[in-house]
C-alpha cells in the first residue's frame, strides 16, 4: 500500500495509548490495530475527522504518501 | 460441535479420502489394461462400452500396453483434480473456507474439468487407433467423437470457474469492507 498511516508517531507525540484513542473516536482496538499495521483498504472521512480531532493535528500528519516499486516503473 | 468443528472433521475426512483416491488413480488404467484379457466378463463389458469404438474382446500386448499409456495420460488429468481437492480440503480442516487460496482451488478445478473433457475426447480417437492396430490394411480406425455428455462436462466446467470469479470478486468486496475504518 502506498499511504502510510503514521498513526504511533502521533500517539506517541500525545503521550495516549491506542486504547485510549480507540474509546475516544469510538471504533475498536482491533479496527486501530488493522490502521496502525497498515492493513486497512479504506479510511472513513469521519474517522480521520475524529482522529484528527483527540490528537489535534492535521490529516497531513497521519497520512504519507510513499512511491512504490511498481509507481516508479510507470 | 459448533458447525466449524464440524467443517474442519469433514474437512479432515474428505482429505484423507481423496489422498487415497489420488494414489489409486494410475493403479486402475494400468492395471484394467495390461490385465484386460484376463478380466471378469463383467468388468471388460464396462471397459468395452466406456469408448466410441467399442473395445475387442481380447487386446494384443502392444495393444494393452499402449491402451495403458493412453489411460496414464488421461488419469494424470484426474490426479492433477485429486490434487487441487487435497489442498481445498486441507484449508477447510484448518478452518479456512473463504479465502483466495480457496477460490484459486475452485478456479484450478473449473479448468481441471474443461481440459479433461478435451482429454477425454482425444482419449477416445486414440483409443480407436489402438483397438484397431492389428487390423488388415484399410480396416483401420480412427474416430473424432463429440457427445452431448462431453459437451456437458465442458459446460460444467465453465460454471465453475464463473462461480470461483464471482466468489473472488466477493470475498474482495468483503475484505474491502472489514478493512475499512
Amino acid at each position: 500500500m502506498s499511504i502510510i498511516i503514521n498513526l504511533d508517531v502521533m500517539l506517541a507525540k500525545r503521550k495516549m495509548k491506542s486504547n485510549e484513542l480507540a474509546a475516544l473516536i469510538g471504533i475498536t482496538e482491533q479496527n486501530l490495530s488493522i490502521l496502525k499495521t497498515g492493513k486497512a483498504r479504506a479510511l472513513r472521512l469521519s474517522t480521520l475527522e475524529a482522529i484528527c480531532r483527540h490528537l489535534h493535528c492535521q490529516p497531513g500528519d497521519i497520512l504519507e504518501y510513499v512511491e512504490t516499486g511498481e509507481e516508479n516503473k510507470s | 460441535m459448533d458447525n466449524l468443528e464440524k467443517i474442519k472433521k469433514q474437512g479432515r475426512r474428505f482429505k484423507s479420502l481423496f489422498i487415497f483416491l489420488f494414489i489409486i488413480t494410475p493403479v486402475i488404467p494400468v492395471v484394467v489394461w495390461i490385465f484386460y484379457n484376463n478380466l471378469p466378463e463383467v468388468i471388460r463389458e464396462q471397459v468395452m462400452k466406456q469408448f466410441f469404438t467399442p473395445a475387442p474382446p481380447s487386446l494384443a500386448l502392444d495393444q494393452r500396453i499402449y491402451s495403458s499409456l493412453a489411460g496414464l495420460a488421461v488419469s494424470a488429468i484426474t490426479m492433477a483434480g485429486f490434487y487441487v481437492l487435497i489442498r481445498l480440503f486441507m484449508l477447510y480442516e484448518k478452518g479456512i473456507i473463504f479465502s483466495r487460496d480457496n477460490v484459486y482451488c475452485y478456479r484450478k478445478l473449473g479448468y481441471l474439468i474443461i481440459i479433461s473433457m478435451a482429454a477425454g475426447i482425444i482419449q477416445n480417437s486414440v483409443m480407436s487407433v489402438i483397438f484397431s492396430l492389428h487390423n488388415p490394411p484399410g480396416q483401420r480406425i480412427i474416430t473424432l467423437s463429440l457427445s452431448s455428455s462431453d459437451i456437458a462436462i465442458g459446460i460444467i466446467g465453465m460454471i465453475v470457474v464463473l462461480i470461483s470469479w464471482i466468489m473472488d470478486t466477493g470475498r474482495d468486496i468483503m475484505e474491502e469492507q472489514e478493512f475499512t475504518v
